[in-house]
C-alpha cells in the first residue's frame, strides 16, 4: 500500500513569554491508504499538537522547529500558507472533540458542511446542495432534508459529530484526523460513532488518523498503534503486537491501568504514579524515568534508542532492551509474571 | 442638431446671467440672534427677540425713532389740554393682503388684549387706557373703555394718567394691532406660525422655521415702503457668540449683537463697523423686608445699605467679572437724552455712586447703622445671595461677596437658582440680595417699565419694598407732568434720592455691542429692542 | 411567540403609563411656576395660570391631563404661546432623528470595523494605534472636541459650513462630533467581542476546512459578536434620536436636543409631559424591536 503521509523528526516548540515549551520531540510516523493507525499517550502528550501540525493549524505562538512532513512527496513544514488552504478540508481534514464548541452555533449545519465543499469545489447552491445530502446519507444522518436547516443546538450529541464527520468527508480527502472523537459523548454514542467509521472504512478510501487515550477505543479501531509520552514516542507496532505483547513500561501503565469489570477483588484502581514531565525544561534522559518502577542509571542520562521486535515495526525505546541491560530486564519479566503485566 | 443646441446654450446662458442680475438687486441681510422668537402674537411677544420681529411686521400708531415718536398709521393727532384725550387720525393704508385697516382695528386690538379671559402676558400694556383696568375687574364695561373708534379713520385714546409717558407707550409693540377675524379664528394659536399671523408693517413674514430662522420680506402694501431700502432680512435663531463670530468671519452671518466685549473687539479689529447702546443696567438688589427677620432689621437701615454700597468696587468689578458694562457713578447713563441736549450734561452729578471702594466710608455707615439698630458687629448675621445659575452670575456673586467681607466683616451665602425657581423667591421675597437686570424704560428711567417705578410704595404688588412718601410723590409728578423740563427736573431729584438712600444697589450700565458688516449703514435705533433693522440700507459698491 | 409579542406590547403599555404619572407628580413638585416674571404683575400672572388651568387643585389636574392624553391632545406650550406640543414635536424631531440615525449609522459602521481590524491585530501597532483612538474618542467631550472642528474647518480651511442644517455638507461636523464617542466605545466593544470569538472552538473547525482568515472573520465571528453589540445598539438609536443639546447647540441645530433642556428650566409643563412620554414610547420601542432582532441574529434565543 501506497504511503500517503510520513512524518520525519517533527519538533514543534511554543515559545512562550516563560520559554520554550518543548511540545514535539522529534517524532516520526506514517500512514499507508485505507489504514487505520492511533496515536494514543495521556493529556499533554503533544499528540494533538502533532496531529494540528501536519494540518498546519499550529497557532501562534507555536512554531516547526525541525522535521519534515512529506505528504505525497511534498513537504508541508515548508509549504505556503495558500498551499496549507488548499488542502485543508480537502485532501485532508480533521474532527474534534466536543461537536458542540466546535460547530458554529448560528449557522446551519447544511450550510457549514456545503461551505466546505464549496470552499474546494466550483459548485452551483444545488449542486452543493445534493452533495450534503449524499453525505449526510453516508453518515447515515436520520432525515438529512430536514435536519440540514437545523442549528447545532438543536441535535444530539452524536448527530452533532455524524455532522462533523460529514464536514470532514465531503471533500473526499485522503486523510482523517480525529481527536478524541469519543471523548466528550457517552458511552452508548461513542459506540455508535465507533461503528459508524469503522463502516465508513469500507465505503470509502480515506486512511484514518486516531488520536485518543482510551485503549478500548484503540483496540476496537486502529491497525497500528504509537505510543507517544511527552512528546515523542516511545512505542509502536501492530495493534495486535503492542496489545498483546506491549514492550515499554508506559505501555504497560497505560494497558494496566484500564479498568476490567473481572478483575478479582474491589481493589483501588492502578494508576502510574507521578505525573508528566515539564515541557519547558524537559529531562536530558528518558522523560519516563522519573515514574518509571524499573528504571536504571543510565535511563535518566540519556535517551534510549528504538529496538526492534519480533515482525518488523514493532518497536519501543527503552534501554530494557539493551545488551547491557539483558539481567534486568529478566528480573523485571519475573517480577511481572509475563510480559503483559 | 448641433445649430439647436448651441440655441440651447446661448439662451441658457441667458437666462443665468439674467438670474444672476436679478440676485444681485436683491438686498438683505443675514442677522444672528441667540434664542429663537416664541410668539409673534403682539399681545404675547415679552422676550425682544419676538418684539423686534413684530415691530418689522406690524405698526402701531406711532413709531419710536432714535428716542423721538413719529408717526405710524396714525397721521397726525389732537392733544386735549390736560394731556388725558388724543385724536389720531388715521391715514388710509391696509393689511400686507390688501384689506384696509381702520381704526376699528385698533379697538378689536386693546379689547383683545387686555380680554381677562385670554391670559395674554402683555396685558398690562393695556392698562394705559381710562377704564381698561376697571373693565378687568368687572367695575366697567367695555364700552367705557378709553379706546373708541369715532369712524373708520379717527380713533380717540383716552389715558387713565396723564404724563409725556402716553404717547410713548403708544409706541410699544404690544399695540401693534391684530385683525379681528383671523384673531377669532386662530384663538389662542395666533402668531405662533408663518400663517398664523397677519401684519400691517414695513415687512411681511414669509417664513419662520423654528429655532431655525425666521425670513422677513419687504411688504409692497406698506404706507411708506419708499423709505424702506431692504428687500429681505433674516434672521438664524440659537446662534452662540463664539459660533456668532465665527458666522460673521465666514460671510453667513452679517449683523449680530454682543455684551462681551471680548467677541467684538475680534471683529472690529477684522474690518467690521460697531455701534453701542446702553441697556440694561445691572443690579444687586436689596430686599428689605429681609430673607428672615433678623437680616430684614439691617437691610431696611438705610445706613447699613450706603455701607454695602460704598463697599463695592464697582470698577473693579466691571474689569474683572462684568466685561462688557461701564461701572456706574450715578442713576442715569451717559447715554440718556435730557430736556435739549445729554442728560448727564445738562443735570451733573459725578459722584452719585462711588465706582471705587471706600473702606472707610463703608466703616463709618456700618457703625452709625448698628448705633441706630442697637446692636455690635457681633450680630451682624449671615446673608443670601440669589442669582441664576449661570457662571457669569455665580462669579459677579463671587466678587460682591468678597467686597462686603473684606470692607465689612459681612459674611454671604451664594443661592443659584434656576430661572423660574428664582423668580420664585423673587416673588416671595426669599432673598437678601438678588443678582439681577432692569430695563432703563422707554421714554427714560421714570417710565412705566423703567427702574424708578419699582420703588413706588403706593403701587400695589411691587417686588421690593421700599417705602418713602416723597419720593412716591415725585414719581406720581414726574409720570404726570406734560412739561418735558418738569420731568426731567424731578428725573434728577428721584436720582439723587436714589444715590443716596441706596433702596438697591446699581452695579453698572451693560453696553451692547452692535458689529455688523461695514457696507450696512444704520438709520435709527430703537431703545425696546436695540438697532431698528427696518430702516437699514446698504452702501452702493 | 406571539403571546410573548402581546406580553412585552402590554409592559410597554404600563411602563409609558407609570412615566407620564411619575414625571406629573414630579414635576408640579418643582418650586416656582412658569408665570413667574418681573415685567407682568402677579393679577395677570394669576389670569395666566388661570387659562392654562394651573390653578386647579393638582389631582383634578392629573385626570383633566389623562383624559386630554387618551383623545390626543397632548396641549399647547407654555413658552411657545399658541403651538400644539404635538406640532413641536413634529418640527424638531425629525431633525435630531435624521442627524443621530446618520451619526449612529457611520459610528456603527466605523466601529465595528475598527473593533475587526483592531481584533486582526492584536498587540500590534495598528491595535494600539486605533486604541488609542477609541480612547481619545471617548474621553474627549463633545463640547470641546465640536468647537475646535468647526473653527479648524469651518473658519481656518473654510472647506465646510460653520452651522446650520440643511444641506448634506452641515451634517458632517456634527454626525462626526455626535458619533466620535460611539465609534471608540464601538470599537472596544466589537475588538472585546471578536478576540473573544477567535478563541472559540468552531474557529479551529472553520480553519481546518481551509478557510482563509478573512474569510473566518466574515462568516463565521462577525455573526457571533454581534448579539452582544446589539444589546446596546437599541437604547442608543432611541437617545440619539432624541438629539444632543451639546451638539445641536454648537452647530446651531434646530434639532430636539434643547427642549428637553429648556422646557424644565421654564417650567413649560405640557411640553416637559409630551417629551418624557415620546422619548419612553420610543426607547420602549427600540427594546422591543433589539429583543425580536437578537432572534433573527442567534437563534438560539429564537425558540425561548
Amino acid at each position: 500500500m501506497q504511503t500517503l503521509l510520513k512524518v520525519e523528526n517533527l519538533t514543534v516548540s511554543f515559545f512562550t513569554q516563560a520559554g520554550e515549551v518543548q511540545a514535539v520531540r522529534g517524532v516520526d510516523f506514517d500512514i499507508r491508504q485505507k489504514e487505520t493507525i492511533a496515536i494514543v499517550g495521556e493529556s499533554g502528550c503533544g499528540k494533538t499538537v502533532t496531529v494540528q501540525t501536519v494540518m498546519g493549524l499550529l497557532s501562534n505562538p507555536g512554531r516547526v522547529k525541525d522535521g519534515r512532513i512529506l505528504f505525497r512527496g511534498e513537504d508541508l513544514a515548508k509549504a505556503s500558507r495558500e498551499r496549507l488552504h488548499a488542502l485543508q478540508g480537502n485532501e485532508m481534514s480533521m474532527i474534534f472533540q466536543d461537536p458542540l464548541t466546535y460547530l458554529n452555533p448560528t449557522m446551519r449545519v447544511g450550510r457549514q458542511i456545503a461551505e466546505a465543499y464549496l470552499q474546494h469545489n466550483k459548485a452551483t447552491r444545488d449542486e452543493a446542495a445534493a452533495r450534503v445530502l449524499e453525505i449526510m446519507r453516508l453518515v447515515s444522518f436520520p432525515s438529512p432534508e430536514r435536519n440540514m436547516r437545523a442549528y447545532p443546538f438543536q441535535l444530539s450529541g452524536g448527530m452533532r459529530q455524524r455532522i462533523m464527520v460529514a464536514m470532514a468527508l465531503v471533500c473526499n480527502p485522503v486523510v482523517l484526523f480525529a481527536d478524541e472523537p469519543t471523548t466528550a459523548l457517552d458511552v452508548t454514542i461513542q459506540a455508535q460513532i465507533i461503528e459508524l467509521m469503522n463502516s465508513l472504512k469500507s465505503k470509502i478510501d480515506t486512511a484514518i488518523v486516531l488520536i485518543t487515550h482510551d485503549m478500548g477505543v484503540v483496540a476496537n479501531m486502529a491497525q497500528r498503534v504509537y505510543v507517544m509520552y511527552a512528546g515523542r514516542i516511545v512505542e509502536h507496532g501492530a495493534a495486535q503486537d503492542v496489545f498483546e505483547n506491549p514492550r515499554h513500561p508506559y505501555t504497560w501503565g497505560l494497558l494496566y491501568s484500564i479498568p476490567r469489570l473481572d478483575a478479582p477483588g474491589k481493589g483501588a484502581m492502578e494508576f502510574i504514579p507521578g505525573t508528566p514531565p515539564d515541557l519547558l525544561c524537559p529531562p536530558e534522559g528518558c522523560a519516563f524515568a522519573p515514574r518509571c518502577k524499573h528504571a536504571m542509571n543510565i535511563c535518566a542520562v540519556r535517551q534510549p534508542p528504538k529496538y526492534t521486535f519480533g515482525r518488523a515495526e514493532h518497536c519501543a525505546a527503552c534501554w530494557l532492551y539493551s545488551e547491557e541491560a539483558k539481567k534486568t530486564y529478566a528480573d523485571v519479566i519475573e517480577k511481572r509474571g509475563n510480559a503483559n503485566g | 442638431m448641433k445649430r439647436y443646441l448651441a440655441i440651447l446654450l446661448a439662451v441658457t446662458l441667458l437666462l443665468t446671467l439674467t438670474a444672476g442680475f436679478a440676485g444681485a438687486q436683491v438686498k438683505e441681510i443675514t442677522w444672528a440672534r441667540s434664542y429663537d422668537s416664541t410668539s409673534l402674537d403682539p399681545a404675547e411677544a415679552s422676550d425682544d427677540n419676538s418684539i423686534n420681529i413684530v415691530a418689522y411686521m406690524g405698526e402701531g400708531l406711532v413709531r419710536l425713532v432714535d428716542n423721538e415718536v413719529v408717526p405710524g398709521v396714525a397721521e397726525n393727532w389732537d392733544v386735549s389740554g390736560d394731556g388725558m384725550t388724543y385724536t389720531f387720525h388715521l391715514r388710509r393704508s391696509t393689511w400686507s393682503d390688501g384689506t384696509p385697516l381702520t381704526a376699528y382695528d385698533f379697538e378689536y386690538s386693546v379689547l383683545r388684549l387686555i380680554d381677562p379671559d385670554a391670559g395674554h402676558a402683555q396685558a398690562l400694556t393695556g392698562y394705559i387706557f381710562k377704564n381698561a383696568q376697571a373693565y378687568v375687574e368687572g367695575t366697567a364695561e367695555a364700552a367705557d373703555i378709553g379706546c373708541k373708534a369715532l369712524d373708520e379713520y379717527t380713533l380717540e385714546v383716552q389715558f387713565e394718567n396723564t404724563g409725556l409717558e402716553n404717547l410713548y407707550s403708544l409706541t410699544k409693540s404690544m399695540l401693534i394691532p391684530v385683525k379681528r377675524e383671523l384673531a377669532e379664528e386662530l384663538g389662542a394659536a395666533y402668531g405662533s406660525d408663518t400663517d398664523k399671523v397677519l401684519g400691517n408693517g414695513p415687512f411681511v413674514l414669509v417664513e419662520w422655521a423654528h429655532e431655525d430662522r425666521i425670513v422677513l420680506e419687504k411688504n409692497p402694501a406698506y404706507w411708506n415702503a419708499g423709505a424702506i431700502a431692504m428687500d429681505r432680512l433674516t434672521g438664524l435663531a440659537n446662534v452662540a457668540n463664539d459660533i456668532a463670530v465665527e458666522m460673521m468671519q465666514t460671510g453667513v452671518v452679517d449683523l449680530c449683537s454682543f455684551s462681551d466685549p471680548m467677541y467684538s473687539e475680534q471683529l472690529v479689529g477684522e474690518g467690521f463697523s460697531e455701534i453701542t447702546m446702553n441697556n440694561p443696567y445691572q443690579f444687586l438688589h436689596i430686599n428689605e423686608l429681609g430673607a428672615t427677620e433678623e437680616t430684614g432689621k439691617f437691610l431696611s437701615n438705610t445706613n447699613f445699605r450706603r455701607a454695602l454700597s460704598s463697599a463695592l468696587d464697582r470698577t473693579a468689578l466691571t474689569l474683572s467679572v462684568l466685561q462688557g458694562r461701564e461701572p456706574a457713578y450715578r442713576l442715569v447713563d451717559p447715554s440718556k437724552t435730557g430736556v435739549n441736549g445729554k442728560f448727564v450734561d445738562e443735570y451733573p452729578l459725578d459722584d452719585g455712586i462711588n465706582v471705587t471702594a471706600d473702606a472707610q466710608k463703608a466703616q463709618t455707615y456700618l457703625n452709625l447703622a448698628l448705633e441706630e439698630l442697637g446692636l455690635t458687629a457681633d450680630d451682624i448675621p449671615v446673608f443670601t445671595m440669589l442669582c441664576y445659575e449661570s457662571p457669569t452670575s455665580q462669579l459677579a456673586l463671587q466678587a460682591c461677596q468678597d467686597m462686603f467681607l473684606t470692607a465689612l466683616g459681612i459674611q454671604c451665602v451664594i443661592d443659584p437658582q434656576p430661572v423660574q425657581q428664582m423668580m420664585g423667591k423673587v416673588f416671595s421675597f426669599d432673598y437678601d440680595f438678588w443678582y439681577g437686570g432692569l430695563g432703563t424704560g422707554q421714554m427714560d428711567e421714570l417710565s412705566d417699565d423703567g427702574i424708578l417705578g419699582y420703588f413706588d410704595s403706593s403701587v400695589e404688588g411691587q417686588i421690593f419694598s421700599y417705602a418713602n412718601p416723597t419720593y412716591n410723590e415725585l414719581i406720581a409728578t414726574g409720570k404726570t407732568t406734560l412739561d418735558l423740563q418738569v420731568r426731567k427736573d424731578t428725573l434728577f431729584e428721584l436720582e439723587k434720592i436714589f444715590c443716596d438712600e441706596v433702596p438697591t444697589l446699581l452695579l453698572g450700565w451693560t453696553t451692547l455691542r452692535y458689529v455688523y458688516r461695514s457696507d450696512i449703514v444704520l438709520h435709527g435705533t430703537n431703545s425696546a429692542y436695540g438697532v431698528d433693522l427696518a430702516f437699514i440700507d446698504l452702501a452702493a459698491e | 411567540m406571539l403571546r410573548y409579542a402581546l406580553k412585552r406590547i402590554g409592559i410597554a403599555l404600563l411602563t409609558i403609563f407609570a412615566l407620564t404619572t411619575i414625571t406629573f407628580f414630579l414635576l408640579h413638585l418643582l418650586p416656582g411656576d412658569p408665570f413667574l416674571n418681573i415685567k407682568v404683575p402677579v393679577a395677570i400672572q394669576e389670569k395666566q395660570m388661570a387659562y392654562y388651568g394651573l390653578d386647579k387643585p393638582i389631582l383634578q389636574q392629573y385626570f383633566i391631563y389623562l383624559k386630554n392624553l387618551l383623545t390626543g391632545n397632548l396641549g399647547t406650550s407654555l413658552k411657545y404661546v399658541g403651538r400644539n406640543v404635538t406640532d413641536i414635536i413634529a418640527d424638531f424631531f425629525p431633525v435630531s432623528a435624521a442627524l443621530g440615525l446618520i451619526a449612529l449609522f457611520f459610528a456603527e459602521l466605523i466601529g465595528m470595523t475598527f473593533g475587526i481590524l483592531s481584533a486582526q491585530f492584536k498587540n500590534r501597532w495598528p491595535d494600539y494605534l486605533l486604541m488609542f483612538f477609541a480612547i481619545l474618542g471617548i474621553a474627549l467631550p463633545s463640547m470641546v472636541i465640536g468647537p475646535l472642528i468647526r473653527y479648524f474647518f469651518g473658519v481656518e480651511l473654510r472647506l465646510l459650513p460653520v452651522s446650520g442644517w440643511g444641506t448634506p455638507e452641515q451634517i458632517i461636523m456634527p454626525a462626526f462630533v455626535l458619533g466620535l464617542a460611539t465609534v471608540a466605545a464601538n470599537t472596544r466593544m466589537m475588538r472585546a467581542c471578536m478576540l473573544a470569538v477567535t478563541t472559540q472552538d468552531y474557529i479551529k473547525t472553520a480553519q481546518a476546512k481551509g478557510l482563509t482568515p478573512t474569510q473566518i472573520v466574515m462568516r463565521h465571528e462577525l455573526k457571533n459578536s454581534l448579539v452582544p453589540m446589539l444589546a446596546g445598539i437599541g437604547p442608543a438609536v432611541a437617545s440619539v434620536m432624541m438629539g444632543s443639546f451639546v451638539v445641536e447647540k454648537i452647530f446651531v441645530i434646530p434639532g430636539l436636543g434643547k427642549h428637553f433642556v429648556n422646557a424644565v428650566t421654564t417650567l413649560d409643563y405640557p411640553l416637559i409631559m409630551s417629551l418624557t412620554i415620546f422619548y419612553g414610547t420610543i426607547l420602549v420601542t427600540m427594546n422591543l424591536l433589539v429583543d425580536l432582532l437578537y432572534g433573527v441574529v442567534d437563534p438560539r434565543i429564537r425558540l425561548d
